[in-house]
C-alpha cells in the first residue's frame, strides 16, 4: 500500500473518545475529504495523522512505513491550520520559507522556492509584507504556501476555507481545486462544508462521533446516503417508510420499493428534487414558507410526512397558507434498510 | 475607539479635568515637588560629581547594579520552567499552586529579609550553607520575591499563545527545540523583557532585604541613601546618591519603553483553558520539578519564617517569642511594644488605602475615559511612583514639607500620605482595565433603555467596577501595611510600624529579639495573605493588569 493508511485508529482523552476505531487510506495522488459536523472527531484525526495527537490505540503507516512514535517534524507532512496559524513576528516570506530553513536547505535554495511557491498561489511579491496586513483570502495563500513549500509528502488541510466570507470561499475553492490536481498532490481535507468536501475530494469520508460512516466517492455518498445520519447531514428528509406486499408505505402515501429492499422497517431519503410541486400529484399539504433561490423557489411544505422542501419552477410560487399538491420522483429516491435514528 | 481617539473637548473636556485634578494636585504636592527638592539639593556644589568620583560611593553603585543583574537573571533562569508549565500543563491543584506563587511577591520586603535571616543566619535550620550576609543570599531573596513578576508576566501572555503556532513549526521540520527558539521565545520577547525590567528595578531599587541581608559590606544605593541620612546625616550626599539612582531608573524606563514600541504584530490570543493540556511522560517530570523548585524556593523560607518564631533559646520549641509581643522591654531600642507597632500599622494602612482608592479611583476614571495624548501621558505620570524608590519618597518628605508652606513635620498623616503614594498606582492599574473592559455596548444598551448617565453609572458601571475596586483597596491595604522604604524615614520613634519594628529589633543582638522579630514577621505575613487571599476571590475573570 502506497501512501497514508489509517487503521483502527482510536484517540481518547480521558473520558472522552474523539476518533474511535477508524480505518482510513489516502492512495499517493489522492485527495480525500474527511466530512462532518463540528465536533465529530475530523481535526483530531487529522492531527493524529500530523503527529500532534498520540493515538491511544490503532496504527498509522506510510508507505508501508509505521509512525507511531516519529515526531511532527521527522514526518514531512505539511499542515495548514484552522485560522491560518501564521506566525505574527515574521513577514510573508519568513513564514513560508520556515519550513525550508527547518530543513537547513541552501539560502539560494531558499529564496528560489519561496518566490516560486508565493507565485504558485498568486502572492508574487508580497513576501516583505507583514502577515497582520494581510486580508482574510490573503492569508488563507500564505499559509497554504507555507504548508507546500518544503514539499509535503502528504498535504493536511484543516478546515481551510473556514473562516472567509462565501464569495471568497467560492472563489478560492476553484483555485484550491485546480492547484491540488495540477501538483498531484495527496492531501486528506478537513470540513464541515459539503459544497467544499465534494469539489475537492476524489472520496469523501463522513464522520459522526468519532467514527467514519461512509466512504465514496462525491457523486455515491451524494446519491445514496449510507445512514440517516448522513442524509440528514446532507441536508436530505428522512421519512420513515415499512416494506410489506412489494409495497413501500409511508406518510407519502404507496410506493414501489427498490429492488434490493428486505420486508420491514425502512427510511426514505428524500433529495430536495425528488419532490416538485405537481397539481396532479397525490401528496398534499399547506405551504409553510417560499425561500427564492435564482433558478427556482424552495416550498416548505407541511404534509402529514411532516415538514418536506419542494422545488417549484416558475416566478409564481403558492402563497403561504395554500394547500398544494406534488408528486415525488421514484428515481430520485434512496431508501435504507430499517428505520435509523 | 482607535489609539488617537477622541480628545476631551467641551464639556467632556471639563469633566476629565475635573476628574485629573485633584489625583494630579497630589501627585505634585507630595511626589513632584519632594522629587524636585532632592534634584535641587543633589545638583547644588557639585555633590553628584563629588559622588561619583568618590571611591567607596562607586563601588556602591557598582555593587547595586551588579547584584541587580544577577539577580534578574537568577530570576528568570527559575522562574521561566514556572511560568511555561503554570501556563500549559492542567493539574489538580495548579489554581491553588498559582495564588500560592504570587504570595512572595506581597510579601514585605522587611518579612523576606527576616524569613531568609531566620533560614540561613545563626541557629537557622541552613545555617551550614555559610551564606548569612552574602550575596547569595540577597540574589536568592531577590528571586523569592520576584517569582511571581514572571510567573504573572510572562505565564499571562503564555497562557494564552495560540498553540497552534507552535505546532505548525513542528509539522514545519522543526524540532520541540527550535520551535521554542524561533516561534515561542520571539513571541514571548515583550513579556521576558517586561517581567525582567520588572524585576531588575525592585532589585536595583532593594532596601529592606538588602539591609536586613546584605550585612555592613553588601550595601546598594538606596541602602546607601538611608545610611547617609539616618546615621551620617549627609543629606546632600543622600540627595546625589538619590539622583544618580532616578537616572538610572528613569534611563531603563525610558529604555523598556521604547523597545516595548517595536513588538511584533498583533497576536490573536486563546482563551488560556484552551491552551492547557494535561502533562504525560516527559512532561510530568518537567512539572515535578518545577514544583519541586517552588516549594524551596517559596515556601521553604516561609515555613522557617514561622518556625523559627516558635523556637526556643537554647533549642526545642516554645511560645517565649510570641508572650513577650505585648511587652516593651527596658533598654531595647523599640520604644513601644510589638503590638501597639501592629496598632500602628494597621492605622497607617487604613488612612493610606483611603487616600489611595479616592485618589487612584478618580486617576483611573481620567485615564480610561479617555484615549487622547493628555490622558496616556497622565497614565504613565501616575505610575512614576511605583518605579521610584521608596527611600526617595521618604527622604523627600523629609527635605521638603518641614517648612511653610506646608510643614507636616510631626503630623500623623505624613505616613499615611507616602504610603498612598506607593499604593496609589496599585489601584489605577487595577481598575482601568476593568474600567476600559466594561463594554461600551453594555452602556449604551442601558441608555437606550431609558437609563440616565447617572443611573448607567450606578446601575451598570458600579456593580462592575465595584469588585475591582474592593480588589485596588486589598493591594492598596497589603503594600502600606508593609511598606518600610518610606515610612522608615517619616514614622515617629515612639510610633513605629511593624516593618520598622522588625528592623530595629533585627537590628538588635539576643535571641530573643530575633525571635520576636520573627514572631512579628509572621503576623505580617499572616495579615498580608489574609489581605490577597480576600482579594483573590474577587478579582473579576482575569481582567487585571496586576
Amino acid at each position: 500500500m502506497t501512501g497514508l493508511e489509517v487503521t483502527g485508529l482510536t484517540v481518547r482523552f480521558g473520558a472522552l473518545e474523539a476518533v474511535r476505531d477508524v480505518d482510513l487510506t489516502v492512495a499517493t495522488g489522492e485527495v480525500v475529504c474527511l466530512l462532518g459536523p463540528s465536533g465529530c472527531g475530523k481535526s483530531t484525526l487529522l492531527r493524529a495523522v500530523a503527529g500532534l495527537e498520540a493515538p491511544t490505540t490503532g496504527r498509522i503507516t506510510w508507505d508501508g512505513a509505521d509512525l507511531a512514535g516519529e515526531p511532527p517534524h521527522r514526518r514531512r507532512f505539511g499542515l495548514m491550520f484552522q485560522d491560518y496559524a501564521l506566525f505574527p513576528h515574521l513577514d510573508v516570506a519568513a513564514n513560508v520559507s520556515f519550513g525550508l530553513r527547518m530543513q537547513a536547505r541552501a539560502t539560494d535554495d531558499v529564496v528560489s522556492r519561496t518566490a516560486e511557491v508565493l507565485a504558485l498561489v498568486g502572492m508574487d511579491g508580497a513576501g516583505t509584507r507583514s502577515v497582520g496586513n494581510l486580508s482574510g483570502g490573503e492569508q488563507q495563500r500564505v499559509a497554504l504556501a507555507r504548508a507546500l513549500a518544503p514539499e509535503p509528502r502528504l498535504l493536511l488541510l484543516d478546515e481551510p476555507l473556514g473562516s472567509l466570507d462565501r464569495t471568497l470561499r467560492e472563489r478560492l475553492l476553484v483555485e484550491l481545486a485546480t492547484l491540488l490536481d495540477r501538483l498531484g498532490t495527496t492531501a486528506l481535507h478537513v470540513t464541515h462544508d459539503q459544497e467544499e468536501a465534494f469539489s475537492l475530494g476524489d472520496r469523501v469520508a463522513v464522520m459522526d462521533a468519532g467514527r467514519i460512516v461512509q466512504v465514496g466517492s462525491p457523486a455515491e455518498v451524494w446519491r445514496s446516503p449510507a445512514s440517516a445520519f448522513v442524509a440528514r447531514f446532507l441536508g436530505f428528509t428522512v421519512v420513515e417508510a415499512t416494506v410489506a406486499d412489494g409495497v413501500l408505505r409511508s406518510a407519502l402515501g404507496q410506493l414501489p420499493p427498490p429492488a434490493d429492499i428486505a420486508e420491514g422497517d425502512a427510511s426514505i431519503v428524500l433529495r430536495p428534487d425528488a419532490v416538485r410541486l405537481d397539481p396532479s400529484g397525490a401528496l398534499t399539504g399547506r405551504v409553510l414558507t417560499n425561500t427564492f433561490r435564482g433558478e427556482h423557489v424552495l416550498v416548505r411544505v407541511d404534509t402529514a410526512a411532516g415538514p418536506l422542501e419542494a422545488t417549484a419552477r416558475g416566478t409564481d410560487p403558492p402563497a403561504p397558507g395554500t394547500t398544494v399538491a406534488m408528486t415525488v420522483e421514484t428515481s430520485l429516491l434512496s431508501v435504507l434498510p430499517s428505520r435509523s435514528p | 475607539m482607535s489609539a488617537r481617539g477622541l480628545a476631551p473637548r467641551g464639556g467632556a473636556g471639563l469633566r476629565w479635568l475635573v476628574l485629573a485634578v485633584p489625583p494630579a494636585l497630589f501627585l505634585g504636592v507630595f511626589f513632584a515637588w519632594p522629587v524636585a527638592a532632592i534634584v535641587g539639593r543633589g545638583l547644588t556644589g557639585g555633590a553628584v560629581l563629588d559622588v561619583v568620583t568618590d571611591r567607596g560611593l562607586r563601588g556602591v553603585a557598582w555593587f547595586t547594579l551588579w547584584q541587580a543583574v544577577a539577580s534578574t537573571l537568577l530570576t528568570l533562569l527559575l522562574a521561566l520552567p514556572g511560568a511555561y508549565v503554570l501556563a500549559r500543563y492542567d493539574f489538580r491543584g495548579r489554581q491553588v499552586v498559582r495564588a500560592l506563587v504570587t504570595v512572595p511577591f506581597v510579601l514585605p520586603s522587611v518579612v523576606v529579609g527576616a524569613a531568609f535571616l531566620g533560614l540561613l543566619g545563626r541557629g537557622g535550620p541552613l545555617a551550614g550553607l555559610g551564606l548569612q550576609q552574602s550575596v547569595a543570599a540577597v540574589l536568592i531573596a531577590h528571586a523569592f520575591f520576584n517569582y511571581a513578576v514572571v510567573v504573572r508576566t510572562v505565564g499571562g501572555l503564555w497562557a494564552h499563545l495560540d498553540p497552534a503556532l507552535e505546532q505548525a513549526a513542528r509539522v514545519l521540520g522543526a524540532t520541540r527545540w527550535k520551535a521554542f527558539r524561533h516561534v515561542t521565545l520571539p513571541l514571548l520577547r515583550p513579556a521576558i523583557a517586561a517581567a525582567a525590567t520588572i524585576v531588575f528595578l525592585f532589585s536595583f531599587t532593594s532596601f529592606g532585604v538588602v539591609l536586613v541581608l546584605g550585612g555592613p559590606t553588601r550595601v546598594t544605593i538606596e541602602v546607601e541613601v538611608y545610611r547617609q541620612t539616618a546615621q551620617l546625616l549627609d543629606l546632600r550626599t543622600a540627595a546625589a546618591l538619590t539622583l544618580v539612582q532616578l537616572g538610572a531608573v528613569v534611563a531603563l524606563v525610558a529604555v523598556h519603553a521604547w523597545a516595548q514600541r517595536r513588538r511584533a504584530g498583533s497576536l490573536r490570543l486563546r482563551p488560556a483553558n484552551e491552551v492547557l493540556v494535561a502533562p504525560r511522560g516527559r512532561q510530568r517530570a518537567l512539572l515535578a520539578a518545577n514544583l519541586v523548585v517552588m516549594a524551596v524556593l517559596l515556601g521553604v523560607p516561609v515555613a522557617s519564617l514561622v518556625e523559627r518564631s516558635f523556637a526556643a533559646t537554647g533549642g526545642g520549641y516554645g511560645l517565649a517569642s510570641w508572650r513577650a509581643l505585648s511587652t516593651s522591654r527596658r533598654g531595647s531600642t523599640l520604644f513601644v511594644s510589638p503590638l501597639e507597632a501592629l496598632a500602628n500599622s494597621l492605622a497607617y494602612a487604613v488612612g493610606a488605602t483611603a487616600i489611595a482608592v479616592v485618589v487612584g479611583g478618580l486617576a483611573a476614571y481620567a485615564v480610561a475615559r479617555h484615549t487622547s495624548l493628555a490622558a496616556r501621558g497622565f497614565d504613565v505620570l501616575l505610575m512614576l511612583p511605583l518605579g521610584t524608590s521608596a527611600v526617595t519618597v521618604g527622604f523627600g518628605f523629609l527635605i521638603a514639607l518641614d517648612r511653610p508652606p506646608l510643614d507636616l513635620r510631626g503630623s500623623a498623616w505624613l505616613v499615611p500620605i507616602a504610603q498612598a503614594l506607593v499604593a496609589t498606582p496599585l489601584v489605577v492599574r487595577t481598575l482601568v482595565p476593568v474600567l476600559r473592559a466594561v463594554d461600551h455596548r453594555l452602556k449604551e444598551a442601558a441608555a437606550t433603555l431609558g437609563a440616565s448617565p447617572w443611573r448607567v453609572l450606578r446601575a451598570v458601571e458600579l456593580p462592575l467596577v465595584g469588585r475591582a475596586l474592593l480588589v485596588g483597596a486589598g493591594f492598596a491595604f497589603a503594600v502600606s501595611l508593609g511598606e518600610f522604604g518610606a515610612t522608615v524615614f517619616l514614622a515617629r520613634p515612639d510610633r513605629p510600624t511593624l516593618p520598622v519594628a522588625i528592623v530595629r529589633l533585627l537590628g538588635q543582638p539576643g535571641p530573643l529579639s530575633l525571635g520576636q522579630a520573627m514572631a512579628m514577621s509572621t503576623i505580617l505575613l499572616v495579615a498580608t495573605v489574609v489581605a490577597m487571599l480576600a482579594i483573590e476571590g474577587r478579582r473579576v475573570g482575569e481582567v487585571s493588569e496586576l
